[in-house]
C-alpha cells in the first residue's frame, strides 16, 4: 500500500477523524491484518480491530452497539465462502448481515457506513487497500451523529 | 359540590387563549398545550400560538404525570477524573416557569395521588421542583368518553383537586374561569384585561351525568379479605404483562433507576417502570416474590385500591379509562373492579 | 371497526358450530381448555376467551371483531398448568403456530387447533387480510366455516407501504423513524403480545452486559426497536399484533414488513405456510448472493 496518508488537518482544517470498529475473524481477516502489518504495508489508524474467532460471531448488537458508542463506520470481515474455519460460519454471516444493513437502511441509517468483506489470510494487500478506500469513504460520509447523540430528554417527558 | 366564591370565577374574553400566550411568552413562562400530532394523537407540548393548541379532544394519550415526572430523567451526570476518581455532576436542571394549559381534570387529581407518594417519607427534589415552577389550568371535561369513570373513584368531570385553576370552555367564545390557588390567581393577573370577574350569581356549568359504576369502599373492604382469591388467577389469565396500562396511568409513579455510561462519562436516569413487567421484582438471587402474571395484576390492583387507600387515604385512580382503551387483549379494569363488588355483594 | 356490545343472541353458524366443537373438546377431555374469542362491554375487539367448562364454550363468537392473535398463549406456563390447550385459530394465526411448532417450542400434540376459515376481519378489511395467503387454515384439527375464496397473491399490493417507505430520501426516512421512535415509552406491548416473542427472558432484560439501553430516550428505543424486527426477521408471519397493540401508534408492522418482504425476495421464504420449513437464518446456500460484500 503506497497511497500517502493525509491527515484530518490537511483535509478540511479540523482534527476530526472518523472511528472504524471492525470485527475480524481469527482465522482469515485478522491473519490478513497482520500480515499486511508484517509486510510492512501503510493504511490509515482510523480503524478499531476487534477480533472473534468467526464472522458467524457477528451478533447484529455489535454493530448498533459500536454505532451507539460513537463509530463513524462498522465493518466485518471474515474468511471468504468455503473457507471457513467453523465450515458454515460465514455462509451465516452473509445471510444475516446484509439483512441487517437492509433494516439500518430501511430506518435510514446510512447503509453506506455498514461494511462487510472477505479477506484471506494471504490478502495483506487486499487489507490495506479496503482499509484505505473505507477510510476514504468514512471521511466523504462524516462524523455520524444521530446515534450517539440523540438521547436529549424532552420537555413532557 | 361547585361552591366556589364568586370573586374567584372570571369571565375569559374570547381571545383570552392568545392573550395567555403572548403574556407568558413575554415574560419567559414555557406554556404546555394539547397538540395534535401527525398521526392524530393528542398530548401535552409546548406551544407558542393558539392555532397549535388542540381543544376539542377527550384527552391526551400521554397523562400529565410526564410533565412533572419524566418517561426518562437524567438524575446524575458523572465523569472519570483522573485516576480513581470520579467527578459527579448536578442532573439536567429542572424545567423554568411553566404553565400547562388544557389537560384535564381527571389528570390534574392525579397530582394530588402524586404529591402524597413523592413528599412522603423523601421529598423527591427534581420531582418537587418541577411541581413548584408548574401552574396547571385544566379544562373542564364537558363530553366523557365511553372510557370514563372518575364519578366511580371521586372525581367529577369538573373537579378542581390538583388544578390552579380550571377553565370551562364554550366553543371558541367567551369562556369561564375558576380560580383555586394563588398560583391560579397568578395566571388569571397574566391575562390582563382579557379576564374580568365574573357577573354576581355566575354559576359553573353542571357536570355531565357520568354513571358511578363501582364503590371503592366496598371493594377495598373485599380487597382487604382477598389477597388469595382464585379471582386473580382468572382475570390475570389472558394478561399479557407488558406495561402499556401503568405507562399510561396518571397516578403510576413506580420507576427505575439505570447507569449508561461509557469509560469516561456515564448518566444516572429514572426511567418509568412496571409491576407488570415480570422483572420488576426479580431478585438479584433469581427469586422473584411475584413469579407470576397472577400476582402481579394482583398487585396493581391491590397497590391503586388497598395499599393506596391505607396509606394516603384515597384511592390512586382517577377514572380516566387509559387502562382500558389501551389494553391490547381487553383487560378492563372497571370489569375488574365491578365484579370485585358483585362478590362482596353476592 | 365494528363496534361489539353484549353477547348478540342469535349465533351465526360459524359460531354455532366453534361452540359445539369447543363443547365437545371440554366435554370428552380432550382439552382442559379451548382459548377462542369473547365479547365484553367496553372493548371494541373480541377479547380472548378461556373456556374450561361446555357452558364457557357457549361465549365463544367467531366475527370481523376476532383481531387478535390467541397463539401468544400456547407457550404460557400458566396455561399450560390448564392442561392440553384447544386453540381458536385463523389463518394468520395459524402461521404463527406453525412457526411455535418449527421452533419446537411446542409439540402438535400439546395443542388441538380449531380452525376457522376467515375472508379478513374489521370493516374495512386490515392491510394483512387484503395480502393474506392463507385464508382457509390447513392442518387444523377441525375445520369450520364456509368455504372463501383465496385471492391470488399479489406482491405489489403486499409491499406497498414498504415501497412507498422505501421510495423516500435516507434523510426522510431517518426523520420519520426517528418522529415515531421517540415516541415509544417502552412498554413492551409489541414483544408481550407477539406469538413469536417467547423468550424467557428478552435481551432487553439482559444487562451484563446490557446491549440495548432501557430508557426511553431515542437511542435506547431505536436499539430496542432494531433488536426486536431483527430477531423477528425470518420468522415473523405478519399477524400486525404488535403494530395494533402499540398505545402510541409507531408503524411497527411495516419493518417487519420490510424484513419479511426482504426473505421472500432474498430466499424465497414466507414464513409459518408449514410446520416442517426451515428458516432462512438456520440454513444457508453455497450459491447466496454476494452483493455489497467488498
Amino acid at each position: 500500500m503506497t497511497e500517502k496518508k493525509t491527515t484530518a488537518a490537511q483535509r478540511d482544517g479540523t482534527d476530526w477523524q472518523p472511528r472504524i470498529v471492525a470485527f475480524l475473524c481469527n482465522w482469515c481477516s485478522y491473519a490478513g491484518a497482520d500480515l499486511a502489518g508484517m509486510s510492512r504495508n501503510d493504511y490509515p489508524a482510523a480503524i478499531k480491530i476487534v477480533r472473534l474467532p468467526c464472522s458467524g460471531r457477528v451478533d447484529p448488537m455489535f454493530v448498533l452497539k459500536s454505532f451507539e458508542r460513537g463509530a463513524d463506520m462498522v465493518l466485518v470481515s471474515g474468511c471468504h465462502p468455503g473457507d471457513c474455519h467453523y465450515s458454515s460460519g460465514n455462509y451465516h454471516a452473509r445471510r444475516k448481515l446484509p439483512a441487517f444493513r437492509e433494516l439500518l437502511g430501511f430506518m435510514g441509517i446510512d447503509p453506506r457506513r455498514f461494511k462487510i468483506s472477505w479477506v484471506s489470510a494471504a490478502e495483506g494487500n487486499k487489507w490495506s487497500s479496503l482499509v484505505a478506500d473505507i477510510t476514504e469513504e468514512a471521511y466523504a460520509l462524516g462524523p455520524f451523529q444521530e446515534f450517539p447523540k440523540c438521547t436529549a430528554p424532552e420537555k413532557t417527558g | 359540590m361547585n361552591d366556589v366564591s364568586e370573586t374567584k370565577l372570571y369571565r375569559l374574553e374570547a381571545d383570552w387563549l392568545d392573550a395567555a400566550l403572548g403574556a407568558l411568552e413575554r415574560d419567559g413562562v414555557e406554556v404546555l398545550a394539547p397538540v395534535k400530532d401527525e398521526d392524530g394523537s393528542v398530548n401535552l407540548a409546548p406551544v407558542t400560538a393558539s392555532s397549535e393548541v388542540a381543544t376539542d379532544y377527550l384527552n391526551a394519550l400521554i397523562p400529565l404525570k410526564s410533565v412533572f415526572m419524566p418517561r426518562t430523567e437524567v438524575l446524575i451526570e458523572y465523569e472519570r477524573a483522573g485516576v480513581g476518581d470520579v467527578e459527579v455532576l448536578p442532573g439536567a436542571a429542572p424545567a423554568g416557569q411553566r404553565v400547562v394549559l388544557g389537560c384535564r381534570p381527571c389528570d390534574a387529581r392525579a397530582l394530588v395521588m402524586l404529591d402524597s407518594v413523592f413528599n412522603w417519607d423523601y421529598e423527591d427534589v427534581p420531582y418537587r421542583a418541577r411541581r413548584d415552577s408548574t401552574t396547571v389550568v385544566s379544562w373542564a371535561c364537558m363530553d366523557p368518553g365511553p372510557h370514563c369513570f372518575c364519578t366511580s373513584v371521586g372525581g367529577s368531570p369538573h373537579s378542581a383537586e390538583g388544578s390552579d385553576a380550571v377553565v370551562y370552555l364554550a366553543g371558541s367564545g367567551p369562556a369561564l374561569l375558576q380560580v383555586v390557588t394563588a398560583k391560579g390567581a397568578a395566571f388569571v393577573e397574566s391575562l390582563g384585561d382579557r379576564a374580568q370577574p365574573a357577573a354576581d350569581g355566575t354559576a359553573l356549568p353542571e357536570p355531565p351525568e357520568l354513571e358511578t359504576k363501582f364503590d371503592t369502599g366496598e371493594i377495598k373492604t373485599w380487597l382487604d379479605e382477598n389477597f388469595e382469591s382464585e379471582l386473580w388467577e382468572e382475570v390475570s389469565l389472558r394478561c399479557l404483562g407488558c406495561g402499556a396500562c401503568s405507562f399510561l396511568c396518571p397516578t403510576c409513579h413506580c420507576f427505575d433507576i439505570v447507569d449508561e455510561s461509557t469509560w469516561k462519562h456515564g448518566e444516572r436516569r429514572r426511567n418509568w417502570d412496571s409491576c407488570a413487567f415480570c422483572q420488576f421484582t426479580q431478585h438479584a438471587s433469581g427469586h422473584n416474590p411475584r413469579p407470576n402474571q397472577t400476582t402481579r395484576c394482583r398487585q396493581r390492583v391491590m397497590h391503586k385500591f388497598k395499599y393506596f387507600p391505607d396509606r394516603f387515604e384515597q384511592v390512586a385512580c382517577v377514572g380516566c379509562g387509559r387502562c382500558a382503551q389501551n389494553c391490547g387483549v381487553g383487560q378492563n379494569l372497571v370489569s375488574i373492579l365491578s365484579r370485585i363488588q358483585s362478590e362482596e355483594k353476592p | 371497526m365494528h363496534r361489539t356490545g353484549e353477547n348478540r343472541m342469535n349465533a351465526t353458524p360459524v359460531e354455532e358450530s366453534l361452540r359445539e366443537a369447543a363443547a365437545g373438546a371440554i366435554a370428552d377431555g380432550t382439552v382442559g381448555v379451548v382459548i377462542g374469542y369473547g365479547h365484553e362491554a367496553g372493548s371494541d375487539v373480541a377479547t380472548p376467551l378461556f373456556a374450561r367448562t361446555p357452558e364457557q364454550a357457549r361465549g365463544l363468537v367467531f366475527d370481523a371483531t376476532c383481531v387478535g392473535n390467541l397463539a401468544i398463549y400456547l407457550p404460557k406456563p400458566e396455561v399450560r398448568a390448564l392442561g392440553r390447550t384447544g386453540l381458536v385459530v385463523k389463518g394468520c394465526d395459524l402461521r404463527a403456530v406453525n412457526v411455535l411448532l418449527r421452533e419446537h417450542v411446542i409439540e402438535r400434540e400439546d395443542v388441538f387447533l380449531i380452525g376457522v376459515r376467515c375472508a379478513g376481519v374489521c370493516e374495512p378489511p386490515l392491510h394483512k387480510c387484503t395480502v393474506c395467503p392463507v385464508h382457509d387454515p390447513s392442518g387444523c384439527d377441525v375445520t369450520l366455516g364456509d368455504s372463501v375464496e383465496q385471492p391470488t397473491a399479489d406482491a405489489s399490493r403486499a409491499n406497498a407501504l414498504v415501497a412507498e417507505m422505501e421510495a423516500k430520501s435516507i434523510e426522510e426516512r431517518w426523520e420519520f423513524w426517528k418522529r415515531q421512535m421517540t415516541k415509544c415509552v417502552r412498554c413492551y406491548a409489541c414483544r408481550q403480545v407477539c406469538p413469536l416473542c417467547y423468550c424467557k427472558r428478552c435481551i432487553v432484560e439482559k444487562t451484563t452486559p446490557q446491549w440495548v439501553e432501557t430508557s426511553p430516550h431515542l437511542r435506547g428505543n431505536l436499539a430496542w426497536n432494531v433488536v426486536r424486527a431483527f430477531h423477528l426477521t425470518g420468522r415473523c408471519v405478519g399477524c400486525g399484533e404488535c403494530e395494533r397493540v402499540c398505545p402510541v401508534d409507531i408503524p411497527l408492522g411495516l419493518l417487519n414488513q420490510k424484513m419479511a418482504g426482504l426473505m421472500e425476495q432474498w430466499f424465497d421464504f414466507q414464513s409459518g405456510l408449514a410446520p416442517d420449513e426451515q428458516a432462512p437464518f438456520t440454513t444457508w446456500d453455497p450459491n447466496d448472493p454476494e452483493e455489497g460484500i467488498l
